[in-house]
């Protein structure tokens, strides 16, 4: 157990390397210079030459690697070469948007599609299973941003039960920050929701048809009975590692869905920052989100063991 | 007495097939009784007919009379009242009928306090008695183990546990030795034998192994495409079987198996060529272990160990041992799938171990391979004529591969227009003969043939191992014959190996081997073997 959770952690930290060569090898091969973005078409190649020193962008590309890691290592993401604010202090503010976006998306997608998933494979070829397969096919059809416009066309300009878009800010407004995720967070749930019912379902179907649940049965245990004391937990292996792999797609999905709602999100500093090639925002923003989906598959690995005993010896 | 089962009239359905037709028997208390038939005879529909666990889409009709109502026309809710209470069941798959998730000991507690309210600390201390009751070592710990700690053997004594912990009036136990090693068999098989020897309980035994229930069983029901063919005594019916299904059941049960004498060395052995074809000397081979822990270091199992023998030009060589035994290693590196860290292996001269895949081509082309899963290793998705010639375009034999497709199915008893089918339109043995076809198709003259028949029905083996030697002798090849079944290594093969452990503890001629073991493993694993006469083996 020891040995599994100690080669899970040195995975970990070898994958945030990684993460970060690749997330600073891409910025560094695409074109477009940060000095002459910052001084414009009338700079002069003197004053070109002098900011680019200012900003080490003169030094070789291993030098820099090695300046912004070691940075990175002390908690340090740098100054932005735009608005000359704390690229960390910017993050930090931006997930305080989307952290608890992504969490009420998975969260509502569980919420509803593992029930769900559950009660389709209970009433196999039934009804029930019918409807909720047909709902969650038509689920994974709708793009998550169009199910987004759907939604504010009706709940926020019809009938004006949630505010269309915009973040009034955690301290100003507690409950109206909450209610301006809620439609996000549902554009956001419904597709990774449909998807997940359909695992849920066939995890589920394929336990039922184990040898062991047959031995419940034969115990005494009723289907249901069988279902919820042996089924449920075997069926949650599976269903764990596509939660995890969810998230990631969840995570990317909020960039879409934030600039649909006009949410002051990672995404949304992530585009404005690529569209003003402010490319030490973007490197450290692309950081932080591999980070944090690499410490969400973290999470989900160590979880195993404590579903699964057959893992711990591993 | 009254019965304790009267099952009358039971017909199961499938849609338009039916799998069980108008069966009808009892069963008195404390009263054994054998169901035997071949696969897809039915047995396993009745037994779940009876306690109501049909597979979706299978329906019974008819009677099953126990406690004093029709189990058919039970709801749910009151045949889970009867099911692990008054009939329990005991399954075939010891690996995975127990749920892997959760302690045995609670498994066992489980049906404690669904039937009789036990509190939760009086059903774990039932749990584990009822494992010392089936000769479970250090029961506290084993307890608090899940399944995938302990051994098949401990296992199918779990099932067991549970199968007893209510105290049931009758125990269905369908093939509930088939997938354990044959001294293990000859154990649960003893220990099945004393529970309910004692007790009241009834016992309807599920098997195709005849001498299984010889061993176990006063009275017994022959089934065929679900019918009771015949039933009577046990010993009457296996001595003069009134029926010609029976009677070929009969016929299949191998010589070994028939009596506890062994039959005299029928003295034909080696008379064979005398040139080797095949040398293994000192070959070693072992497999890392994952660490269990940071204190440990990683171990190594050695899989073979120390293994030397030769077979002669067109003998039959016999490799038998139980499962971990190292016999499949073995088989691999012959035909150079696997490479051993040490020793020397050479087929025909050619030295093989340590050998790269593109030095090998010869060797391909001259020893082929049969495996176990005639399901699992032919390809679904190709012809059965492309199958058969696939090794033929593999090693660039020229040539009208088509003819050679046809003499081939002839030559293993296939009709003709075979070649355009596909796999999955054929039984397990006439699969398991097409299998036979491709790995001649190259002209080898070294079979290597690794339980070949295992996953197959009894008549069928007899069928399948007839046409295995009258091919042998027609086109001249040498094989080695690799199996856990005693008895079946005995039919075909001239000289035998007995492998344990990874090491060969003896070795020499078919005959002379059974008659005297050498070796007190050897004598343990004939003596397990149970015999059509009922006499039931007490393996230590």
């Amino acid at each position: 157990m020891a040995l599994f959770t100690l080669r899970r952690l040195v995975i970990f930290v070898v994958s945030l390397w990684a993460a970060s060569v690749i997330v600073f090898a891409l910025l560094s091969v695409l074109p477009g210079d940060p000095a002459s973005v910052i001084l414009g078409t009338q700079a002069t190649p003197e004053s070109l030459a002098s900011l680019r020193a200012e900003l080490g962008l003169d030094r070789s590309v291993v030098a820099q690697y090695l300046e912004w890691s070691g940075d990175l290592l002390r908690g340090d993401l740098g100054t932005s070469y735009i608005n000359r604010l704390s690229i960390g202090g910017q993050i930090v503010d931006r997930l305080s948007v989307t952290i608890p976006l992504a969490v009420m998306g998975i969260a509502l997608a569980v919420l509803v599609a593992v029930p769900a998933g559950v009660l389709a494979a209970a009433r196999h070829r039934k009804t029930a299973d019918t409807v909720i397969s047909t709902l969650s096919q038509l689920g994974l059809a709708v793009p998550a941003f169009w199910a987004g416009l759907v939604f504010v066309t009706f709940l926020a300009v019809r009938w004006r039960i949630f505010p269309a878009g915009g973040f009034p800010g955690w301290s100003d407004d507690f409950l109206g920050s909450l209610k301006a995720l809620v439609l996000p967070a549902v554009s956001l749930a419904l597709v990774q929701g449909a998807i997940l019912s359909r695992y849920v379902r066939s995890a589920v179907l394929e336990v039922m048809n184990e040898d062991f649940i047959r031995t419940a049965r034969a115990k005494g245990l009723t289907r249901t009975e069988a279902l919820w004391r042996h089924g449920l937990r075997n069926a949650a292996i599976p269903v764990v590692t596509i939660l995890g792999l969810q998230l990631a797609a969840l995570l990317a999905g909020t960039v879409v869905i934030e600039s649909v709602f006009v949410l002051p999100g990672l995404g949304n500093l992530l585009l404005q920052a690529i569209s003003r090639r402010d490319l030490l925002l973007v490197q450290g923003a692309a950081f932080v989100i591999a980070a944090i989906i690499l410490l969400v598959n973290l999470v989900i690995d160590l979880s195993y063991p404590l579903i699964d005993p057959r893992v711990r010896r591993r | 007495m009254a019965p304790v089962l009267t099952v009358d009239g039971l017909t199961v359905t499938a849609g338009p097939s039916t799998l069980v037709d108008e069966v009808s028997f009892s069963i008195e208390p404390g009263d054994r009784v054998g169901l035997i038939g071949e696969s897809g005879s039915g047995k396993t529909m009745t037994a779940l007919a009876v306690i109501g666990l049909l597979p979706e889409g299978v329906r019974a009709s008819g009677l099953v009379a126990f406690g004093g109502s029709n189990l058919l026309g039970l709801s749910e809710t009151e045949l889970c009242s009867v099911r692990g209470n008054g009939i329990s069941m005991v399954f075939q798959e010891p690996m995975t009928a127990l749920n892997p998730l959760m302690r045995v000991g609670h498994q066992i507690a489980e049906a404690l306090s669904i039937h009789q309210g036990t509190p939760k600390s009086e059903a774990r201390r039932l749990a584990v008695e009822a494992l010392a009751s089936v000769e479970i070592p250090d029961v506290e710990a084993k307890a608090r183990a899940y399944p995938h700690e302990l051994s098949g053997g401990q296992r199918q004594r779990v099932m067991i546990a549970m199968a007893i912990a209510c105290g049931p009036d009758l125990i269905i136990a369908d093939e509930p030795t088939t997938a354990l090693d044959v001294t293990v068999q000859a154990q649960v098989l003893g220990l099945l034998d004393d529970l309910i020897g004692a007790g009241n309980t009834a016992l309807l035994l599920i098997t195709h192994d005849l001498p299984v229930v010889a061993g176990m069983c006063r009275r017994v029901l022959v089934m065929h495409e679900g019918v009771i063919v015949e039933e009577g005594q046990t010993a009457e019916v296996f001595a003069r079987p009134s029926e010609a299904y029976t009677a070929a059941l009969v016929d299949s049960v191998p010589e070994l198996s028939r009596t506890a004498e062994i039959p005299s060395a029928s003295a034909e052995a080696s008379s064979r060529g005398q040139d080797i074809l095949i040398r293994v000397e000192a070959v070693t081979r072992t497999f890392g272990l994952p660490r269990a822990s940071l204190a440990e270091r990683a171990g190594r199992v050695t899989a073979v160990d120390d293994v030397e023998f030769s077979v002669r030009t067109g003998e039959s060589f016999g490799i038998v041992g139980e499962s971990g035994s190292g016999k499949t290693t073995l088989a691999r590196m012959l035909v150079g799938l696997d490479h051993p860290d040490r020793g020397i292996i050479e087929v025909a001269g050619m030295a093989v171990a340590g050998a790269r895949e593109r030095e090998l081509g010869d060797l391909r082309r001259m020893a082929q391979m049969i495996f176990q899963d005639p399901m699992g290793s032919l390809d679904p998705r190709m012809r059965v004529g492309d199958v058969i010639a696939e090794p033929l375009r593999a090693l660039r034999i020229e040539g009208d591969h088509q003819a050679r497709v046809a003499e081939l199915l002839k030559a293993v008893a296939l009709p003709s227009d075979t070649a355009d089918r596909y796999a999955h339109e054929f039984s397990g043995g006439q699969r398991q003969r097409i299998a036979i076809a491709r790995a001649l198709a190259p002209r080898p003259r070294l079979l290597i043939a690794d339980e070949p028949v295992s996953a197959l029905d009894m008549t069928v083996q007899t069928i399948t191992l007839e046409i295995l030697a009258d091919l042998k002798e027609r086109f001249d090849l040498t094989m080695v014959f690799i199996s856990h079944d005693l008895s079946v290594v005995y039919e075909v093969c001239d000289r035998v190996a007995v492998m344990k452990n990874g090491k060969v503890v003896e070795i020499g001629p078919a005959a002379e081997l059974y008659a005297n073991p050498s070796h007190p493993y050897t004598a343990g694993l004939i003596n397990a073997i149970p015999r059509l006469d009922g006499t039931l083996p007490r393996a230590g």
